[in-house]
């Protein structure tokens, strides 16, 4: 499952960028470790690939990595979407690493919309593709204004949107990127990852990097950092659930996608962590299979 | 006839060489405290230390004022610098993005360096502080992002009072500054988000 290292392409230089750039890069990436949570600018590249797919996440990746580097790159949980297959064969092809579907064996994990449902261990680096970097941008669209209210902690209006959730919906409504306040100290955007990720972020031992490419942002929660999701006494924060088990591999723990299966309407809920299920049904799990629509239609 | 000066050898392999240093560096400014060996093959300039030479390899260049401490102010350490990250010489310490200090007893007052803004904490200088020994000497315990719990380092060689100096800027985080302590080619990082014991 693991792609062997090679030689990476000439022309290119090493991961693409330039050295002058993974310096500038690098030190950002360190002045992110020491204030976790804060988003520290940087002099983004144009890169080979279009603004949404990542580019942010792939800056930050080019200056990491190595040669001895073992990197995972998923979309959405899986490793076979077009943008997480771009985006490993762009790195196989600048720098000649080794590649892996598996999470275990990854040294760097580049990810959008997931957290692995396997707990990441220490060593381990997760690089996210943020789209929009600032929390508070819903509330305020200023720059100079959320840098301001990032310097006072003035976070109120944050809550007071998420209350407003509760006061028409009768729950937050909010079930992507959903904030999160890091060591007590700085808002922060997850990326669109879902809710259900956000307590893996809390004192992982694993180190998270963040990059958004067109607003030249990179911040980092370091290994065993707190990461509370905002939430209200008398509203607590919850994650998703579901009724099914994943159909695959019949994990009651996972983020479940729902699947069409046919074109009669028959549908089935498995992991979006597709590692996750794979190794799961290696070590013997086997879901209930059946389509739900099917099931239902069966059991009448 | 004279012969030409000759300048103190960089990295064998630049791009592989800096990526292994800084990744070095991150896993140290990543769990403060722990001791990292960043296995760098480069010629040292007396005073300064490997580490202390891979750092400045990997990291500095024209963007980022450096400051040197009076006894590595000399010919061979300025020539390398110049040739090798082209940053320029700051004679203030206020103003260097790094602060090279070759003694503890050559550090300026930590307070005096920049401690970047509550706008701006990005802006705060990184001071390379070279010691006698990492891992030997005075333990200090070190809690806060990146550790589990408290660590322990053992550092020979520092004066109370840095630590003592260190201990105060604590409360202006995030403003604050951050710390890569060197001993041959190992570092140490305490990171402005350490609280450091009193
Ligand atoms: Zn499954």
């Amino acid at each position: 499952m693991t792609n062997a290292m090679r030689e990476p392409l000439a022309g290119y230089n090493f991961a693409y960028l330039d050295e002058q750039m993974k310096r500038s890069i690098r030190r950002a990436i360190l002045k992110a470790v020491a204030v976790p949570g804060y988003q520290v600018p940087f002099g983004s590249r144009e890169m080979p690939l279009p603004y949404g797919w990542g580019t942010g996440g792939i800056q930050v990746t080019a200056s990491i990595i190595g040669a001895e580097d073992v990197l995972k790159v998923i979309d959405q949980g899986a490793d076979d979407t077009t943008n997480a297959v771009s985006i490993r064969q762009f790195f196989a092809r600048t720098t000649g690493v080794a590649t892996t579907e598996r999470t275990a064996e990854a040294t760097i994990i580049q990810t959008r919309h997931r957290i692995p449902e396997r707990p990441l261990g220490p060593g381990q680096i997760i690089v996210y593709q943020v789209p929009i970097p600032e929390p508070l941008r819903w509330v305020e669209a200023r720059e100079t204004e959320t840098r301001k209210m990032h310097a006072l902690q003035e976070y109120g209006v944050m809550h007071v949107k998420l209350y407003e959730d509760i006061a028409r919906f009768g729950c937050i409504n909010t079930s992507y990127n959903y904030p999160v306040l890091v060591n007590g100290r700085y808002l922060m955007a997850p990326s669109p990852i879902p809710k259900f990720d956000n307590p893996k972020m809390d004192r992982n031992p694993a180190l998270q990097l963040f990059g958004a490419g067109r607003e030249k942002r990179i911040y980092a929660v370091p290994p065993f950092t707190s990461v509370k999701s905002l939430d209200f006494e008398d509203y607590p924060f919850d994650v998703q659930h579901w009724d099914h088990c994943c159909a695959l591999c019949g994990a009651a723990d996972s983020y479940l996608d729902e699947v069409v299966t046919d074109d009669r309407g028959g549908r089935m809920f498995v992991c979006s962590d597709t590692d996750y299920c794979g190794e799961r049904r290696t070590a013997g799990h086997v879901g209930a299979g059946t389509p739900v629509a099917l099931a239902a239609e069966a059991a009448e | 006839m004279r012969p030409a000066a000759t300048v103190l050898g960089g990295f064998r392999h630049p791009v592989h060489d800096s990526q292994r240093v800084f990744r070095g560096v991150l896993d140290a400014m990543a769990h403060p405290g722990r001791v990292v060996g960043l296995d760098a093959a480069v010629a040292t300039a007396a005073p300064l230390h490997r580490g202390t030479v891979a750092l400045l390899l990997a990291l500095a260049d024209f963007e980022t004022p450096l400051w040197l401490s009076p006894s590595a102010c000399n010919d061979a350490v300025l020539g390398a610098i110049r040739f090798h990250c082209g940053s320029p010489i700051a004679s203030d310490p206020s103003g260097a993005a790094f602060v090279v200090a070759a003694t503890a007893a050559e550090r300026p007052r930590l307070d005096t360096l920049g401690l970047g803004s509550d706008l701006y904490p990005e802006r705060a200088a990184t001071l390379i502080l070279q010691v006698d020994g990492l891992g030997v000497g005075r333990e200090i315990a070190l809690a806060g992002p990146g550790i589990d719990g408290t660590a322990r380092l053992a550092v020979d060689g520092l004066d109370e009072a840095f630590w003592a100096e260190r201990h105060a800027l604590e409360i202006l985080f995030p403003r604050g500054l951050d710390v890569i302590l060197v001993d041959g080619e190992a570092v140490a990082a305490v990171p402005r988000s350490t609280a450091v014991e009193a």
